[in-house]
């Protein structure tokens, strides 16, 4: 009997912890769309595409469970091995530079979370995304099994040498930095294609940068100053 | 024997609390990284204060159970230093670089202080309760406490060159049990039994060494996470944790041409504590060329040929085999890593293939300084110096490393060890916003300047590509063939020339565009235009390093920080200059925590009475004029002396041996107003002498032998630390007899103002130069002269005996 009173108490302790600490389904609704206006829109990011599916995808789910709280606030967030899911604004601008349009293919250096993977599958059906990290591609595709982005193809492989069986790519977004473009990437991009890449690794990373292909010829163009960790700043 | 066995245990204790100081200082450094290292043990030896508190506020107790309290409270520092990493891994989840973004670690950070201090203030305690309590033999004991800490600087190098950081802590805390077994060697059964089971703590930690929890945001961590990766080879000493990492995804290609189309290099790297320190890449003979080939460093042997080349902080050798690629047939590499050289040159040749046994090589292993110094009279077509930054930036986690080899003076050197068609090349990483390369412009214009060259855009010239940039400064004009062959290089790699003399307007950004016109007008300014103007402007301190401020990496300007803090934000701004940030949060923590333990013991002593005052004033002062001038001999013999560990040793050996010299010396000498004064005006006087006379002394036997050197420097610093030595024991004997109770506060006013002086010369240092802290310490010490009459009363002869 004081066995199942302490049970009680316990789980009764429990469901209210979860329902004062953790915000129910609507209210990570709410704070998706405040994050969507507050953080994208006022900062001047304007395609519909990139607005609609940072609003739908739940940024919770791919964040740590202890860090779920400020999954929707302004900032990255660490997911272990050294590695951070990125600033929803960051995320946006990525996706607005690769111009999505219906029918594209687009390859994902560095899965992490998924949650950047999601963001493109809300609006495309052929996403790949390759994680070195046999942990975290583990986690990421887990992550994206649960959140409902089943036709997002993950595979746990140097991402060096990219997709070969699914290329050329109309874009690929790097998200795990390397101190040199693999030049596979750049054979595998489509004529007139897109990369975006962050040239930095977590804590230090300094520029994104634009990489387009154009014929045998490549251009690169220093975007916006970004420190994943902990900078926010907007685009000059 | 009896009248000898508490100075040895304070001896023994010292050595032991100064050699545990270094090791601590490795092992978080490999865990997390040096200036946070430097913040926490800073805040750990507010212990030696907290010491001095605790004696002033308890006096009675601790004097009534002396016999008892003596060895307890060795015992205590010797368990607590054995179990230091043990205590500060249960603070598992902590990490320095989410210190500005996660809140939940400042809790895990102040509980990393407290671990590391329990042994700094149990040895510290023991130390003061002893001076207190026989404050009649003061000169022998300080002598004690300084020779031993003398001792403990030397061995602690040799050990470190034996025995991972990991196990030292046991075997230091050893020295603990054995300075506790000498302060009471007839002891009880039942404390004979309490001493064996505290045994088992030190032996257990060397037998199973616990360190620190590493940053999963180190270097180390990101290659270790590729698949298949394992660390092959490891080997810990002064200069280090040395570590191989190999992963067959591990490729070498920093920067690469987007035009490059083969397979990069796989190889393994090096990393020392945890950060990369260079890729293994041996020749490198492959088919498409050496990979630096393929990069903006290929730069300055596309223009010229270089024959003869100097590579200064060569690493693991990837520039000398770039230069034997080219062809170059005369090569002197300069890496002052010792034990890297080493490894790379007799135990583990085959790694660089056999690099450095190649009969057109010579390794040397010093700093870049010393063979500049050298190098005299032997004329290089090409100078290489590191790439500058890394990739994505530093976050400024080296703005307080000193890097003599980029300073205005080393520039000098180099140019002075050119030929007629000589070079300089320096690559520097992109970064944001732009700082290195215009501090670099800046320097090379002031020389270009000194050297009267009259038409300086034609000695420049750079190229860039989507990663980095090469500047090359050159003895002759660059001419209109070798312009030629830059822009044909840059469309062959698809890089952007930067500088030239005869730049097109839209040639900077064919195929690299930056977006911030800004950074190229600073750059012509620096270089063509005005650049004091530029100076007075700009937000940032780009102005050239110098010997006597060689922290090239520090550009934040004190006044411009609330603009800095306006346009990056209160979360990113440490990120800009991290190393800076530590020193200054460091200063502050110092400061509250020291006015803390001042002002603890007055509720006990009273606030009343006049001399207190003059208590706190000498003490403060012999605090910090001891340590402003310990720092600033360090930093500037590393220039004569050639390695950091040496440079440090020698130093920290030099004075404390002596000041304890001089403190025995004291002994026989009346605590008299007239002597206390005169010693201390002595002392500022040489202090001043020293500021401005040392180099030059030195620059005369720069050329003799490390053991020669050392002994020279020994004899010079002698002086000046053998009557410092002496106004410690004299302020203590003049308290003890006007005022005893006072003599554990003094003691805690000492150290926590050592402390403090530590953190504050850093950033006195970093603004005004060493000179400035030099002089500061002169001061000191002439107010010291001014306050000790007023401290206390006379003592006659017989009470230093």
């Amino acid at each position: 009997m004081r066995h199942a009173s302490v049970a009680t108490a316990l789980s009764l302790g429990l469901l209210l912890y979860s329902a004062c600490v953790l915000p129910a389904d609507d209210a990570w609704a709410a704070a998706r769309a405040e994050m969507v206006v507050r953080q994208l829109e006022a900062r001047g990011i304007r395609d519909p595409v990139t607005l609609t599916a940072m609003g739908r995808v739940p940024r919770h789910e791919f964040v740590p469970e202890a860090r779920r709280r400020q999954a929707y606030s302004d900032r990255p967030l660490p997911i272990g091995y050294g590695q951070t899911i990125s600033q929803p604004y960051i995320v946006a601008y990525m996706t607005e530079l690769l111009r999505l349009e219906p029918g594209m293919r687009v390859l994902e250096i560095g899965t992490g979370s998924g949650y950047q993977a999601a963001v493109l599958a809300e609006f495309l059906d052929q996403v790949y995304t390759i994680e070195i990290v046999r942990e975290l591609a583990r986690r990421g595709e887990d992550n994206l099994r649960r959140a409902g982005y089943e036709h997002v193809r993950v595979k746990q492989a140097d991402g060096y040498h990219g997709w070969a069986e699914h290329a050329p790519y109309d874009a690929i977004v790097v998200t795990a930095a390397a101190d040199h473009i693999p030049p596979p990437l750049v054979e595998q991009l489509r004529d007139g294609g897109r990369m975006v890449i962050p040239v930095g690794s977590p804590f230090r990373t300094q520029m994104l940068m634009l990489v387009t292909r154009e014929g045998d010829d490549v251009r690169t163009e220093n975007l916006i100053p970004v420190r994943f960790v902990p900078f926010t700043r907007a685009p000059e | 024997m009896t009248a000898a066995r508490v100075p040895l245990a304070v001896a023994f204790a010292s050595a032991a609390v100064i050699a545990f100081q270094l090791v601590l200082m490795q092992l978080l450094a490999i865990a997390q990284w040096h200036h946070f290292a430097y913040m926490v043990i800073s805040m750990a030896l507010l212990g030696f204060g907290a010491a001095g508190t605790a004696l002033a506020l308890m006096p009675d107790f601790f004097v009534r159970h002396y016999h008892v309290a003596l060895p307890a409270l060795l015992l205590a520092a010797g368990m607590a230093m054995a179990s230091t990493s043990w205590l500060v891994g249960l603070a598992g989840d902590f990490d320095a670089f989410l210190l500005f973004f996660d809140r939940g670690q400042v809790g895990l950070l102040l509980f990393y202080y407290a671990a590391c201090c329990l042994p700094f203030f149990f040895a510290g305690l023991a130390i003061t309760l002893a001076f207190y309590r026989e404050v009649t033999r003061i000169g022998t004991l300080y002598f004690a406490n300084l020779a031993g800490s003398g001792a403990g600087a030397v061995l602690v190098i040799g050990l470190l060159w034996m025995l991972p950081a990991a196990r030292l802590a046991g075997l230091l805390a050893l020295l603990l049990m054995a300075a506790a077994w000498m302060s009471q060697p007839t002891v009880r059964r039942t404390h004979a039994a309490i001493g064996a089971g505290a045994l088992l703590l030190p032996l257990l930690s060397i037998a199973w060494p616990a360190a620190p929890a590493s940053s999963e945001y180190k270097d180390i961590h990101g290659a270790l996470q590729l698949p298949g990766a394992r660390v092959t080879y490891r080997t810990s000493s002064p200069y280090g944790l040395l570590e191989a990492v190999s992963a067959d995804s591990q490729r070498f290609a920093p920067s690469l041409s987007l035009r490059f189309r083969g397979e990069p290099p796989v190889r393994d790297v090096l990393f020392n504590d945890g950060e990369y320190f260079g890729t293994l890449l041996g020749r490198d003979a492959g088919r498409t060329g050496h990979i630096l080939d393929h990069t903006t460093r290929a730069l300055p042997y596309e223009l010229r040929a270089a024959r003869s080349v100097l590579v200064l902080n060569a690493a693991t050798g990837n520039d000398v085999s770039h230069a034997l690629s080219r062809g170059a047939g005369r090569i002197d590499a300069v890496e002052p890593h010792r034990q890297v050289n080493d490894l790379l040159q007799n135990r583990r040749p085959e790694w660089i293939d056999a690099l450095y046994g190649d009969p057109a090589v010579r390794l040397h292993g010093s700093s870049a300084r010393v063979q500049l110094g050298r190098a005299a009279g032997s004329p290089y077509d090409l100078v290489v110096l590191p790439v500058i930054g890394s990739f994505g930036g530093t976050a400024g986690v080296r703005a307080l490393q000193e890097q003599y080899h980029l300073t205005l003076e080393a520039f000098r050197a180099m140019w002075a060890t050119l030929g007629k068609q000589g070079m300089i090349a320096v690559t520097v990483w992109h970064e944001d916003p732009p700082r290195a390369s215009l501090r670099l412009l800046a320097t090379w214009r002031q020389l270009l300047d000194e050297q009267a060259v009259a038409n300086r855009l034609a000695h420049v010239a750079a190229i860039r590509s989507w990663g980095t940039m090469t500047f090359l400064l050159s003895r002759a004009p660059f001419d209109r063939d070798e312009r030629e062959r830059l822009r044909t290089f840059g469309h062959a790699m698809a890089f952007d020339p930067l500088l030239l003399e005869d730049l097109g307007p839209d040639e900077r950004e064919h195929y690299n565009r930056v977006g911030d016109r800004a950074w190229f007008e600073a750059l012509d300014t620096l270089l063509a235009g005005d650049p004091e103007a530029y100076h007075e402007d700009a937000l940032l301190n780009t102005r050239p390093a110098r010997d006597d401020r060689p922290f090239f990496n520090h550009f934040i300007k004190l006044r411009n920080i609330p603009q800095l803090y306006y346009t990056y934000g209160a979360r990113q701004l440490p990120y800009l200059e991290l190393g800076f940030v530590l020193a200054g949060a460091t200063f502050v923590q110092i400061v509250l925590a020291a006015v803390l333990l001042i002002v603890l013991p007055l509720f006990r002593l009273g606030w009343a009475g006049t001399r207190r005052r003059w208590t706190l004033a000498y003490f403060a002062c012999l605090g910090i004029g001891f340590m402003f001038f310990e720092i600033v001999l360090i930093q500037k013999l590393l220039l004569y002396l050639d390695q950091p560990a040496y440079a440090a040793a020698t130093v920290l050996t030099a004075l404390l041996v002596s000041s304890g010299a001089g403190s025995w010396w004291s002994s026989r000498r009346d605590a008299s107003a007239r002597v206390l004064a005169g010693t201390g005006l002595l002392v500022a006087a040489l202090i001043v002498l020293y500021t401005f006379g040392l180099r030059p002394v030195l620059g005369l036997s720069m050329g003799w032998p490390l053991a020669a050197k050392s002994a020279a420097v020994f004899l010079l610093l002698a002086p000046p630390a053998f009557f410092m030595g002496m106004m410690f024991p004299f302020g203590l004997r003049r308290l003890s007899v006007a005022d005893a109770r006072q003599i554990p506060w003094a003691c805690a006013i000492d150290s926590c103002l050592s402390v403090s002086a530590t953190a504050l010369a850093t950033l006195v240092a970093l603004d005004a130069g060493f000179t400035s802290v030099m002089l500061a310490a002169g001061v000191a010490y002439l107010l010291a002269a001014l306050a000790g009459p007023r401290l206390g009363a006379d003592t006659p002869l017989q009470v230093g005996r």
